[in-house]
């Protein structure tokens, strides 16, 4: 590990793979109730990919950068220091200059805490390695993450109220324009919760077709 | 000499220092950004209360920075009244915005929640003018489905007939609560009156497709209990500023 240089191909794997055969959300199942909670809308599931890769690479990088001091036997508790302080920031920021985002995320930013990518990807990969090859593993983690809130919440928007990014797609639904003059009604299933399970189900689906190594056998 | 890691001295040492930087970078951090914070959240509650004025076309033209001086300029008193429909502070735009007893700073929610005998809370007023033309501002606070749901409205200077209506939410279902937040639901209230022959009668949020008079607003589907909950809220408050304007008839109808 040491003589690689920042690019190897061995380090660029750990900003490919996450978004492939080994997504944080699909394929370790991890980080699951943010990614059903806020895709609603585009917007805020772009802002809570960035607030995650902000808490994910700065938090891999402290942690490598402390593991030949931290106390093993508390170690844990290090690491859990370190993601709330980090989550604490971005929530104040996100207060004071991006205030309605703030509100929109309100609690989801405070679970970042708790969002199992983090703490995994820290314990498993930050504390036995260098900050350089930690750095891109947690952007690389975290892009996994957004790639898939951004794909879930792409179909809950665009279904759900028939817009994208806040722009209306389909046309407006309360004035009866665009394709709703021809009848066409919002899913409201699809903004709830259990429609975003529906839609990762489907991304598994199609990633287990196209790579058979991903099906467990039994 | 290397370091013992698993030393209990080394352990706690290490947890002390490192509780003591987290501890002081965190603190210099909200001291840093509170007063942006305390901005943002105090031009929201203005931008508000002027979108419930009905003074402009287009309520979203009101932002949260143009709120602030906008507020200076048309909000010309801010009133406290009790639960009887009395005036206990009344303050002008000469007047900061500080203390308790500004009706600036009661929060409705908190009124409900934390004072338990109904008869002790207070109630804010905010009577604004522009270019001649009176609206009250008067504040109402319930809940919803699933958390507070609040709103500003826009009553004109006869002290009963609702101008314009902003609701808002802390955590109603997207696309069906969260509805309230838009027009469409806030334009069913314009024009209604909170009164029958000269005594108090709440206004009524029906289900969609039943006949509206002036009293009653169209509901939502699929969000009932959103519905209702701002309908409750409507009821539950607007009796106060009923009584202050009978109380008060000579100086603030017209």
């Amino acid at each position: 590990m040491s003589k690689d240089s920042l690019f190897s191909a061995k380090n660029k794997k750990l900003i490919t793979d996450p978004l492939g055969d080994s997504n944080p959300v699909t394929i370790q199942v991890l980080g699951i109730c943010s990614a059903l909670a806020v895709t609603v809308q585009m917007k805020n599931a772009l802002v809570m990919s960035i607030a995650v890769m902000f808490v994910l690479v700065l938090g891999n990088v402290v942690v490598s950068l402390m593991r030949n001091v931290i106390p093993p036997r508390i170690r844990i508790i290090v690491q859990l220091v370190v993601v709330a302080f980090l989550v604490i920031v971005v929530d104040q920021v996100l207060k004071a200059y991006v205030y309605d985002v703030s509100k929109q995320l309100s609690v989801f930013v405070g679970l970042i805490i708790t969002n199992c990518i983090i703490m995994g990807r820290l314990e498993a990969f930050a504390l036995g390695n260098k900050p350089g090859p930690s750095a891109l593993d947690g952007f690389g983690n975290a892009l996994g993450y957004g790639f898939i809130l951004v794909i879930v919440s792409f179909f809950k928007e665009l279904f759900g109220s028939g817009k994208l990014m806040g722009f209306e797609i389909f046309g407006n639904a309360t004035e009866g324009t665009g394709i709703y003059s021809i009848g066409y009604e919002d899913n409201g299933l699809m903004l709830l919760p259990p429609s975003s399970l529906f839609i990762v189900a489907v991304i598994i689906w199609v990633q287990k077709i196209r790579n058979p190594k991903l099906v467990e056998a039994n | 000499m290397a370091l013992n890691k698993e030393n209990n001295v080394y352990t706690i040492v290490f947890a002390i220092i490192m509780v003591i930087i987290v501890g002081g970078l965190l603190a210099f951090l909200a001291t840093t950004l509170k007063p942006t914070q305390q901005t943002n959240v105090m031009n929201e509650k203005k931008q508000n209360i002027l979108q419930a004025t009905g003074f402009y076309e287009d309520k979203s033209s009101v932002t949260r920075e143009s709120a602030g001086a906008d507020f200076d300029k048309y909000v010309v008193r801010r009133i406290t009244i009790d639960f009887e429909g009395n005036i206990k502070t009344d303050k002008t735009p000469a007047d900061p915005i500080d203390g308790n007893d500004d009706a600036f700073n009661i929060d409705l929610r908190k009124e409900f929640s934390n004072v338990k005998d109904k008869k002790k809370r207070n109630y804010p007023i905010f009577v604004c003018e522009k270019d001649g033309e009176r609206v009250y501002v008067i504040s109402c606070s319930g809940k919803g489905l699933w958390d507070d749901v609040w709103g500003y409205i826009g009553l004109a200077d006869d002290g009963k007939t609702i101008k314009c209506a902003v609701f808002d939410h802390k955590g109603e279902t997207p696309g069906l609560g969260s509805v309230i937040t838009e027009a469409k639901f806030q334009n069913g209230f314009v024009g209604k009156v909170i009164a029958e022959n000269n005594s108090y009668k709440p206004i009524e949020v029906v289900k969609p497709g039943q006949p509206l008079d002036e009293r009653k607003v169209e509901g939502l589907s699929g969000a009932t209990f959103t519905a209702k909950g701002v309908d409750e809220m409507m009821a539950r408050n607007f009796e106060v500023y009923y009584n202050f304007f009978q109380n008060n008839a000579a100086e603030f109808i017209k």
